[in-house]
């Protein structure tokens, strides 16, 4: 049946030779179902805020659709976390956690901000789950960590500087195993609120795990030379 | 599958057998003929004269020399010529014979007639198209030899023959003189001092890319250019599209570029209704994997949607029903549109995905052109083509593997 529909689309695509050529890519080396010259959709509200320049080449250039979780409502950072968190594609649950977690954190906050004494304090208070979360996910993010690298033999762990998306699945991955550990009849969405608050404040599990990280590749700084051998 | 063969056999015997020798010596042929690039043009370009051969003569009376490798050469470059000469006259033969058979004029009897009346003549049931009985062009079969380089007097024709690649290297050193002119007459605009003038025409290409190494590849019939060789190419003519005289060349440059495929077509709508006080509906269909929606958007209204008669819990996951949304964020025209949906096929987030397409080509005829721009950038006008990819034999799904371990 799936044949059979691959071959009627065919067809189609035929018959419309104008409006969808652009789709048309069935060479093995590109797998992907748009052309080469499709951009990324923008789905951030100040990037897309601003104006386009005259001499833009976006603006000749057809854009890929957006996906179904990028939406300007959203967060891409807390887009990739649920991602992460998920188990066997389970998003919905996933997503169900982390909505729990920004509540709890909410509500810690405000507890916190009526406890304070003075308005001088109060104001200190950060009251924004998703803030807390982006200063937690910023302070989990390690500079270096380490490859393995077999040579002659023995394995050596080469320290190497952490950048971009390694960076970033890093730092998430801190926060959920170090809330993952914590104490298993307490439910996961406490645990990770737990722990977000703790590492936006430079303290708790994940930001250890981080500084271990650190701490291993200054020890193993004599085996940096391998990341330039073959 | 070998009955309409024999019969078609016996029935060729009968008319000719000349033609049957010949159609059946292709046949033989076609099943070790692999596909290779024509390149009938550059073989017939330089032909080498019989007189050649003989000593020729130097105008005084003297007899020339010519050394005898030249002369293995040329000997050489003969003989093929000769080969594909005679084949050649073959194959005109047999389509004479082909057209005759068919009933048609041999004059304007072309190639792919040809292939025509051998499918004809000669059915086969075979699967494999590389197995049935063809008559090629003698091109296609005889191997290719390289034309002749040489004059007699021993001198290559082209004059950066000993580049090993001539015609890659002339376009090198167009590039570079191009450069050079352009140079002479930025000179020119700034000895006259005519400093403004300078930027006046200036062009940026910004709709259009270098052409790709494998297109680039192509223009080099008998010369393999490397990757390396595409990036050097590259890094020159870039060069030529900065200099602010860029417009004097644009021929030249356009040559080798390729414009975008350009900005998806315009989002097709229906306006149902339109009242002068303003109110409008408008009707669109939107698609996502195999679901299908169509929807009838009423503005100004009051924020009610509904999809297939029910509320927005139609859809129970946040992800979808911010699907919705999103369209509505962007417009700003959440709370002031009506939505009225209906959807089949598909699951929960093609269904919902269906249902955004719709609304947003609804809103292009309400909205101005630069929140249509914006639209356009966060991607919601386009029809998502990614679809379910099939299951592939040997495997779990459409790429896992199974687990296999030696021992």
């Amino acid at each position: 049946m799936a044949l059979c529909k691959g071959k009627l689309l065919f067809q189609y695509f035929l018959n419309n030779p104008i409006n969808h050529a652009r789709f048309l890519s069935f060479t093995q080396s590109n797998l992907s179902r748009y052309a080469k010259d499709f951009i990324d959709p923008i789905v951030e509200k100040e990037e897309l805020s601003k104006p386009l320049d005259e001499f833009d080449t976006r603006r000749h250039r057809p854009v890929k659709a957006a996906r179904t979780e990028e939406t300007i409502m959203g967060d891409q950072a807390v887009q990739k976390f649920i991602n992460i968190i998920m188990r066997d594609g389970k998003k919905d649950v996933a997503r169900g956690v982390i909505d729990q977690t920004f509540a709890n954190i909410k509500r810690k906050q405000i507890e916190r901000y009526h406890r304070a004494p003075t308005q001088e304090e109060k104001e200190k208070i950060e009251l924004d789950p998703v803030k807390i979360f982006h200063q937690a996910y910023e302070n989990c993010k390690p500079v270096l960590y380490t490859r393995t690298k077999v040579h002659g033999g023995f394995k050596y762990k080469v320290p190497c500087p952490c950048e971009g998306n390694t960076q970033s699945f890093k730092s998430m991955k801190f926060l959920i195993t170090a809330a993952e550990e914590k104490d298993k009849r307490i439910r996961m969405w406490k645990r990770l609120s737990l722990e977000i608050i703790d590492a936006s404040r430079n303290e708790g599990v994940a930001i250890r795990k981080k500084q271990n990280l650190h701490r291993e590749c200054q020890a193993n700084r004599a085996y940096s030379h391998f990341r330039w051998s073959k | 599958m070998a009955a309409p063969m024999k019969h078609s056999a016996t029935f060729l015997s009968h008319i000719c057998s000349k033609e049957y020798a010949l159609l059946r010596r292709s046949f033989m042929q076609s099943q070790v003929i692999c596909s290779r690039e024509k390149n009938s043009e550059s073989v017939t370009s330089v032909r080498i004269d019989s007189k050649i051969l003989k000593t020729p003569t130097k105008p005084d009376g003297k007899a020339q020399k010519i050394s005898r490798a030249m002369r293995a050469y040329l000997e050489k470059a003969k003989r093929y010529q000769d080969a594909m000469d005679e084949q050649n006259t073959l194959y005109e033969v047999g389509k004479r014979h082909l057209a005759n058979m068919m009933g048609e004029d041999p004059e304007g009897f072309t190639h792919k007639d040809v292939k025509r009346a051998v499918a004809y003549l000669l059915p086969s049931g075979l699967h494999e198209k590389k197995a049935r009985p063809v008559m090629p062009l003698p091109v296609d079969i005889l191997p290719v030899q390289k034309v002749v380089q040489f004059g007699t007097d021993g001198r290559p024709f082209h004059y950066m023959f000993y580049t090993t690649k001539p015609v890659f290297s002339e376009l090198l050193h167009d590039v570079t003189q191009h450069l050079r002119t352009l140079k002479a007459k930025e000179d020119e605009f700034y000895r006259t001092e005519k400093f403004d003038q300078i930027y006046e025409n200036t062009l940026k290409f910004v709709d259009s890319d270098w052409i790709s190494y494998e297109k680039f590849t192509r223009l080099f019939k008998e010369e393999r250019v490397s990757e390396d060789e595409y990036n050097l190419f590259l890094k020159n003519v870039q060069r030529l599209v900065d200099h602010p005289l860029n417009h004097k060349v644009e021929d030249f440059i356009m040559r080798y570029r390729e414009k975008f495929l350009g900005t998806q077509a315009k989002p097709k709508y229906k306006i149902l209704e339109e009242s002068e006080d303003g109110t409008k509906v408008i009707r669109a269909e939107g698609s996502r994997k195999t679901a299908k929606a169509e929807v009838v958007l009423t503005s100004p209204g009051t924020g009610k949607f509904t999809c297939n008669g029910k509320p927005i819990n139609y859809f129970p996951s946040v992800i979808s029903r911010e699907q919705i949304m999103f369209p509505l964020e962007l417009a700003e025209k959440l709370g002031q549109v009506d939505v009225e949906a209906k959807v089949e096929g598909g699951g929960q987030s093609g269904q919902s995905g269906a249902v955004r397409l719709g609304i947003s080509r609804c809103l292009v005829s309400i909205v101005d052109e630069e929140t249509v721009q914006k639209m356009r950038l966060a991607g919601l006008l386009t029809r998502d083509p990614r679809m379910r990819e099939r299951k592939k034999p040997f495997k779990k799904g459409a790429r896992k593997g199974r687990v296999w371990k030696k021992r």
